[in-house]
């Protein structure tokens, strides 16, 4: 990551691919702070409290209780101060109508969680190392 | 018939739901094993490093059996895009991908275009030829592909000198789940030959095989020259 003060918002709903996260973005060395929320609706009052630092990127999950991945991304493209937050969609779904939805709201990147954790440490690699390369929107 | 047709879709869109939801658990269990065997490593002792390692290999074989479901449950569901498939370009593919050992010569004859789905035409021609080369038994490898005009369709041919298939397994082999060597030998799923005729007999073709024990086996499957779209 470009800045390591910025938090990453994850919004994921289950504990294990959460820690996962956590995990692997440690073991890459990333060092912002890790803000998790277990569904949209939690993530979307965050994001709407100007108290709270805004994140440098989001990872999504898709399917998830209470407001989906899907539903949140529609809240957030509504509004010009998150809209840029660059997302990442985090998800265990291969299907071409997740992706197209996903897509249609401008994602940055729409990652398949892999059931190998070493796996998954290189696709937190990838994404810290290309978000240390790419310029961000100004926070 | 329509009821057959949905019964069929409601099948495998059942089969789709599962295999993904069955996914998260297992990616679960996957994550915790590799972190305990990481961070306790100075705990086990040899036979618990060689529990951890048995655990998270199934893991990996249940994620392929999973992705094995999903294929055979996506074939006939997902729109099908016929094209012009160039079976040269994707025979040179299927080998770069494969990588077969030095001691397999692997022998392909000029082949045809034909219409199809490309993806489709690449997994039976993949799992056939992925079969030859891993049961392959001899010191000199042989893998032979061919094809012969017959009439309105092709028929091919996928032939090896590997340990050949008993008269007594030769219809159990296309069946769902089926294999012939233990799975901690090969790490086969037990699915390619399934998908093979699935797919197969979905564009109008059969599959079928000869084999002497011992000496060989040649799988041949038979596609239509021209596309029956009305079909499909």
């Amino acid at each position: 990551m470009k800045r390591s003060d910025c938090p990453i918002l994850l919004v994921e709903d289950d504990q294990v691919d959460a820690m996962t996260v956590r995990r692997a973005l440690k073991e890459v060395g990333v060092k912002n702070p890790l803000v998790h929320f277990d569904n949209g609706e939690e993530a979307l009052g965050f994001l709407s409290d100007s108290a709270n630092d805004r994140p440098c990127i989001i990872l999504l999950d898709l399917n998830m209780p209470v407001m989906n991945g899907i539903e949140f991304l529609q809240r957030i493209k509504e509004q010009p101060l998150l809209k840029r937050i660059p997302v990442v969609v985090l998800t265990t779904s291969r299907e071409e109508q997740d992706k197209c939805r996903s897509f249609d709201f401008s994602i940055a990147g729409y990652m398949v969680k892999p059931v190998d954790y070493r796996q998954f440490v290189e696709i937190m690699r990838v994404i810290d190392a290309y978000w240390s390369l790419s310029a961000s929107p100004p926070v | 018939m329509r009821e057959l047709e949905a019964a069929n879709e409601n099948l495998s869109n059942f089969a789709y739901v599962a295999s993904h939801d069955l996914k998260a658990p297992l990616r679960a269990i996957g994550s915790l094993a590799d972190w305990i065997r990481t961070d306790y490593a100075d705990k086990f002792d040899d036979e618990g490093r060689e529990q951890m390692q048995l655990l998270i290999g199934r893991v990996r074989r249940m994620d392929r059996l999973i992705d094995g479901i999903l294929q055979y449950s996506r074939i006939g569901r997902m729109s099908e895009d016929q094209a012009r498939v160039e079976l040269n370009e994707v025979l040179d593919d299927i080998l770069d991908l494969l990588q077969p050992p030095p001691h397999i010569q692997v022998q392909v004859d000029p082949l045809p275009t034909v219409w199809g789905e490309p993806a489709r035409i690449h997994q039976v021609f993949q799992n056939l030829l992925s079969n030859a080369i891993r049961y392959m038994d001899k010191p000199q490898g042989r893998v032979h592909v061919g094809c012969a005009d017959e009439g309105a369709m092709w028929r091919f041919s996928v032939a090896d000198n590997g340990p050949g298939i008993g008269q007594q397994h030769r219809e159990r082999i296309f069946q769902l789940f089926q294999t012939l060597a233990p799975r901690d030998r090969t790490e086969s799923t037990g699915i390619g030959l399934s998908l093979v005729k699935k797919i197969v007999e979905l564009y109008g073709g059969r599959v079928w095989l000869k084999s002497t024990l011992g000496e060989g086996a040649t799988f041949y499957f038979t596609w239509p020259k021209q596309a029956r779209e009305s079909e499909l």
